[in-house]
């Protein structure tokens, strides 16, 4: 190779390397056609809308599977799904559905109330096992049936509220007035299954070579670690207004991969997984293709409250005055994440909820409180931890708390890592002083995050045990008004922004990517973006 | 030499034996469970589970039904994380696409090493012998996880000749097999494709000054007679010993790179399977693991005795 020559291939590739910016390449979309749609996916588990348990199957069940009613393309909209239109009784415990006749399984057979009725059976059957069976202890005797000892379990099953009254009629008794219920018969835990294809199948009923649903999409292939491929369900009752004839779920394990297929064009979009290397400079350039929304989960730190300094409120209050919460999402995981003074997340404060106004950073004041505590500029002040998996956003978030304390406070901690599961085990004992946790909402409406903190919640892990809060939290699941319903959980959560067991860090957004042939996305609090709502231009 | 082949099959049935016995203890051993998540479940529930599974039986009785249906059945049960799928069934569809993504890195790193490594050898001291060998000291140098993103940055996002990631198979041909699987085969294959450069250039170069070389020259045969009849066997013996732990290092060593372009080997699960704890699927990636370094060892040394005939095991 002569120099001239040297000097040009040079140049090529340093120009190749300067635009990585996708705008600034021409991309093509790799895909058999506008009617074929292509996302970003993680592994799911696997596919039963009974025993699912986490958002990677919850994603593509939502495409396969019809609720009683059906998340809409925002948070705002909720389409019936199955149930053409519903009564509910004038104490509001007491739903009537009347179902559609025309929605039928992929397999032609038609979807019945019965269905329904063996389907939520299913998952509150304590040999079923299912993961999320308590998002259906709202039905009337659904806890006590789903925690029942194996000699009691037929008695409670014929008392659980939820009754076919014939092919197309579906009585639902719960155990209070439940404002967001219609919501919840949109989770995939509330999915119908089918019943004719359990029981001929079994355990396996779910994999591709054999699964039968009932929405918009059947699935036909999974390889795991790479694809999971659905094709228009030709009886779905409301094909004709399907975009799609197949959607491609392209698995990734990891973010960058699933990146680097978008940057590609292989994937039209990308859900959630933007990495966290990638994001800084998104943000600062205001990169058109990325879509930064509010979602529905808190990150904060609980505490244990019965372990000493920490039982003593002015402590924790002090704890919480002293981090410069702001700088979070701006400086230190730099993902545009929003400040959180207290538990619940702002996002609902759009259905009517008003938030709880919890303290503010106030360092002055924090000293203040931590000398009335016996610890006058810190002295005193035992050396603590602060465990958390690993994870390179926990650390940094860890880091930056411990550096705020330090200053602020003049008290020393230790950050202890270790791996999820060990994490999990410690919380579940109680083991520990000050520990990292998030809690992403299940459903619309406070009380998916204040019931964390009732005393007998099997996720309460911080001996958190108040009787007015619990009071509160009890009576709220049975008042009629949701006027005073919302004021009893505000002031639950006012209740634990004096009492502190968990300090709020930050509340969630989502980051999605889209390319700019796809239209049709809205903003989802709760992160949700059905196949069917998207659309491919060309 | 049956004898000695006969031999090392029992000494690895008690390797593997051992292997699975400790991995079991230690797994188990290892705090949290397959069923711990996020949300803790009922108490009624867990126990339901965990009878699924057997967990619920003293540690031993675990041991040995575990124990029986491995040795009898050659079964590893369902999976805890992917319940309606049997270890078997992931075992079958990772290990082919490991395989050839580890034949193919060991293929380019032969045609790449090899080659260079003997020309290098033979000019000792000379300028090609100089350029080859830094080379080849960048190529062990540089980690996978930087090559591998690298590649991609160059020949699929910017000249998009390759795909960025997955694992087309032969799906779309072989040009679209080719298409998803050169990026990770190169970046798989290059660190040893510079090593192998470094052990057949010091191959060649300790054959080169035998005696049955010098003779050759004396004889006044042509350089490239001796190169090809003389020096060439015994310089590639070193590369020959080393492509059973090559092999086994590329088949365990893809672990990154099957992350890198998400490629669904057994890599994957090798490491998602001990942080999900998922008992079953673990013990069975560790015992085919070692069956596999077992048997390449096995057939290296083998293999040894026929290129070299000063080995005998006899």
């Amino acid at each position: 190779m002569d120099r001239r020559e040297f000097v040009k291939l040079s140049a090529t590739a340093l120009a190749l390397l300067a635009c990585n910016r996708p705008e600034e390449r021409k991309l093509v979309r790799k895909a058999e056609g506008p009617r074929v749609f292509q996302r970003s996916l993680g592994e799911p588990e696997y596919l039963d809308p009974g025993l699912c348990s986490e958002s990677e199957g919850g994603t593509v069940i939502q495409d396969a599977f019809e609720g009683l009613y059906q998340y809409g393309a925002s948070h705002k909209v909720w389409p019936p799904g199955v149930a053409e239109r519903h009564d509910l009784s004038e104490d509001g415990i007491t739903y009537t559905f009347y179902l559609r006749r025309d929605a039928k399984w992929s397999d032609g057979v038609g979807v019945t109330a019965h269905d329904f009725e063996w389907s939520w059976k299913r998952v509150l059957d304590p040999v079923t096992a299912s993961r999320y069976a308590s998002i259906l202890w709202f039905l009337e005797g659904g806890r006590e049936y789903n925690e029942a000892p194996a000699d009691q379990a037929p008695a409670l099953r014929e008392k659980v509220g939820v009754k076919a009254l014939d092919d197309y009629t579906l009585q639902v008794r719960l155990v209070g007035p439940t404002p967001f219920f219609l919501q919840l018969t949109a989770f995939y835990s509330y999915a119908p299954v089918p019943r004719h294809v359990i029981e001929k199948h079994g355990d396996r009923w779910a994999r591709p070579e054999n699964i039968v649903s009932n929405g918009p999409f059947r699935v036909t292939e999974w390889q795991q670690n790479q694809r999971i491929v659905a094709v228009a369900n030709p009886h779905y009752w409301d094909r004709a207004t399907i975009p799609f004839d197949k959607v491609v779920f392209k698995i990734t394990q990891e973010d960058d991969p699933a990146h680097n297929m978008f940057l590609a064009g292989e994937t039209d979009y990308l859900d959630s997984k933007v990495p966290p290397s990638a994001l800084p400079k998104y943000l600062r350039e205001k990169e058109p293709l990325l879509s930064t929304t509010p979602y529905l989960g808190v990150y904060f730190y609980l505490i244990n409250i019965k372990s000493p300094p920490f039982d003593d409120v002015r402590v924790r209050r002090a704890l919480n005055l002293a981090i410069q919460k702001s700088s979070i999402g701006k400086y230190v995981i730099k993902g545009g994440q929003q400040e959180a003074w207290s538990i619940v997340h702002p996002g609902l404060e759009d259905l009517g909820y008003t938030k709880a106004q919890g303290d503010t950073f106030d360092p002055d004041k924090a000293r203040e409180l931590l000398a009335e505590a016996g610890y006058p500029d810190g002295k005193g002040f035992p050396r603590f931890q602060i465990s958390y998996n690993t994870l390179e956003g926990h650390k940094l978030v860890a880091q930056f708390i411990q550096q705020e304390w330090k200053k602020y406070l003049g008290i020393s901690c230790d950050l202890d890592n270790m791996e999820w599961k060990v994490l999990l085990k410690k919380q579940h004992e109680k083991d520990f002083q000050i520990t990292r946790f998030a809690w992403i909402g299940d459903y619309l409406d406070p009380l998916t995050f204040l019931e964390l903190f009732e005393g007998a919640n099997p996720n309460n892990r911080c001996n958190f045990d108040d009787p007015e809060f619990n009071d509160l939290i009890h009576g709220s699941v049975r008042e009629a008004d949701p006027v005073k319903r919302f004021a009893m959980l505000k002031r639950a959560e006012a209740i634990l922004c004096e009492q502190l067991p968990a300090i709020p860090i930050y509340y969630y957004v989502k980051q999605d990517m889209m390319h700019e042939w796809v239209e049709g996305y809205e903003h989802h609090l709760q992160g949700v973006h059905a196949t069917r709502w998207f659309r491919v231009k060309g | 030499m049956l004898r000695y082949v006969l031999r090392r099959i029992v000494s690895a049935v008690l390797v593997l034996f051992v292997v699975i016995t400790a991995s079991f203890f230690v797994m188990r051993a290892a705090p949290g469970g397959p069923f711990d998540g996020e949300k803790k479940l009922p108490e009624e529930i867990e126990k339901n589970i965990r009878a699924k599974y057997h967990l619920d039986k003293p540690l031993w009785a675990q041991y040995a039904l575990q124990m029986e249906s491995i040795l009898l059945h050659a079964d590893f049960g369902p999976s805890m994380k992917y319940p309606d799928k049997t270890v078997n069934e992931i075992l079958a569809d990772g290990l082919p696409v490991s395989m050839i993504l580890g034949l193919q890195a060991l293929f380019f790193a032969l045609l790449l090493g090899l080659p260079t490594g003997l020309y290098a050898g033979f000019k000792q001291n000379r300028w090609q012998d100089y350029t080859t060998m830094t080379g080849a000291m960048a190529g062990v140098s540089i980690p996978n996880f930087v090559l591998g993103p690298l590649l991609v940055y160059i020949f699929s996002l910017n000249l998009q000749w390759f795909d960025a990631a997955n694992w087309n198979g032969l799906e779309k041909g072989l040009l679209g097999h080719f298409q998803s699987s050169v990026l990770p085969s190169l970046s798989l294959g290059m660190y040893y494709a510079a090593y192998i450069a470094r052990l057949s250039r010091g191959g060649m170069l300790e054959v080169v000054r035998q005696d049955y070389v010098r003779t050759a020259r004396a004889k006044g045969l042509s350089e490239r007679v001796i190169i090809t009849r003389h020096t060439l066997k015994g310089a590639v013996m070193p590369v020959v010993s080393y492509l059973g732990p090559a092999f086994a290092g590329m088949l365990t060593g893809s672990v990154v790179i099957e992350r890198i372009f998400n490629i669904p080997g057994l890599g994957t699960h090798f490491v998602a399977s001990a942080f999900n704890r998922d008992y079953p699927l673990v013990l069975g990636t560790i015992v085919l693991y070692s069956a596999l370094l077992v048997v390449l060892n096995l057939v290296v040394d083998i293999l040894y005795t026929l290129l070299d005939p000063r080995v005998s095991y006899d």
